[in-house]
């Protein structure tokens, strides 16, 4: 982008129409999230699979406290805080793999299987759907990182670094709805 | 004792080890953070004998070396609120999660509990991804 805009003016009006992109490619994903939760909600109805509620609790924290150190980085580079900038990145990418480890590593290796009818149907398709938006985050951060490392990016200018925050949190959004649909909602079914 | 009893210390423990871990969490973060950035802060903070012989004799050079020094403080003051807003957002978001697993231990109502996740991601919104933004001209956050 800076290679078309010039003036800080031109790059300020440019980014009100970035962010405006932005939350339309959000309202989209918006639809497939609730339509994943709309059919938890018709298939499940007030029942839930027997799931390790501590792991539940423990990946929720790890997405929480990723978002925590992604705002941190985003504040640095506001600030022209560099250290910090490329710090928080990098430990809220870790975190995002933690997170993984979580869900994929822990939660797909306990005794509901992607074909045991509605509940693992829909406990995949929405753990694994959820999953692939953290993966996809992870490569964003890391890209972001480099560029970083690189000497992109400045208080005035990052619209990178922004863009990648929102769609970070915006991903936690998404699991602060999962979370209590897939968890805690309903009685367990054994 | 109980079985009530159990019952709400139980939860208590809970509501506590939830808090506890995610302030522990937080402050391990913190502490990773400063180690990372290898005391960038600390090191941008000019002692008060620096500052003594940084500091000119003429009157004017005087005024205008005040003035820089008080805009980097200004700088400093403002990146030490932006940061902590960050930790009570987190802390937050820590208590409500929280919340949400004791009222799912208490039979709370499905819809109880989707008013906390609207809660916790209208706290989201507004502090970690700036949605007032979008009604604002194109500064920075």
């Amino acid at each position: 982008m800076s290679a078309v805009t010039t003036t800080l003016a031109e790059y300020r009006e440019q980014l009100k129409n970035n962010r405006l992109g932005l939350w339309f490619f959000f309202l989209s994903e918006a639809f497939l999230f609730t339509g994943l939760l709309a059919a938890r909600f018709y298939l499940w109805g007030n029942t839930r699979p027997d799931l390790d509620q501590g792991l539940g609790l423990v990946v929720t924290v790890i997405l929480l406290a990723s978002s925590f150190t992604m705002n941190r980085a985003e504040t640095g580079i506001v600030h022209d805080d560099r250290e910090r900038f490329l710090s928080n990145l990098l430990v809220t990418a870790g975190l995002g793999v933690l997170f993984l480890i979580g869900v994929v590593g822990f939660e797909w290796q306990g005794h509901i299987r992607p074909g045991d009818g509605a509940f693992g149907a829909v406990l995949y398709g929405m753990t694994g759907m959820h999953a692939l938006h953290v993966l996809s985050g992870v490569v964003f951060i890391l890209i972001i990182w480099n560029n970083g490392r690189n000497g992109h990016y400045s208080g005035e200018r990052h619209w990178g670094v922004e863009a990648c925050a929102i769609y970070w949190h915006y991903v936690d959004v998404v699991w602060v709805f999962f979370y209590p649909a897939i968890y805690l909602m309903g009685h367990v079914v054994h | 004792m109980d079985n009530t009893q159990l019952f709400m210390i139980a939860t208590a423990a809970i509501v506590v080890l939830t808090l506890g871990g995610g302030v522990a969490l937080a402050l391990a973060l913190y502490q990773l953070s400063r180690v990372l950035a290898e005391g960038a802060v600390a090191g941008a903070a000019p002692t008060e004998a620096m500052a003594l012989e940084a500091a000119p004799t003429e009157a004017m050079a005087l005024a205008l070396w005040k003035k820089e020094r008080d805009a980097e403080r200004m700088r400093g003051a403002r990146l030490t609120a932006a940061y902590r807003t960050g930790v009570m957002v987190l802390l937050w978001l820590g208590l409500l999660t929280a919340v949400e697993f004791v009222a799912n231990l208490m039979g709370v109502s499905t819809v109880a509990m989707f008013m906390i996740a609207l809660v916790k991601a209208g706290i989201i919104l507004q502090f970690f991804m700036h949605v007032s933004s979008l009604w604002m001209e194109g500064g920075s956050h």
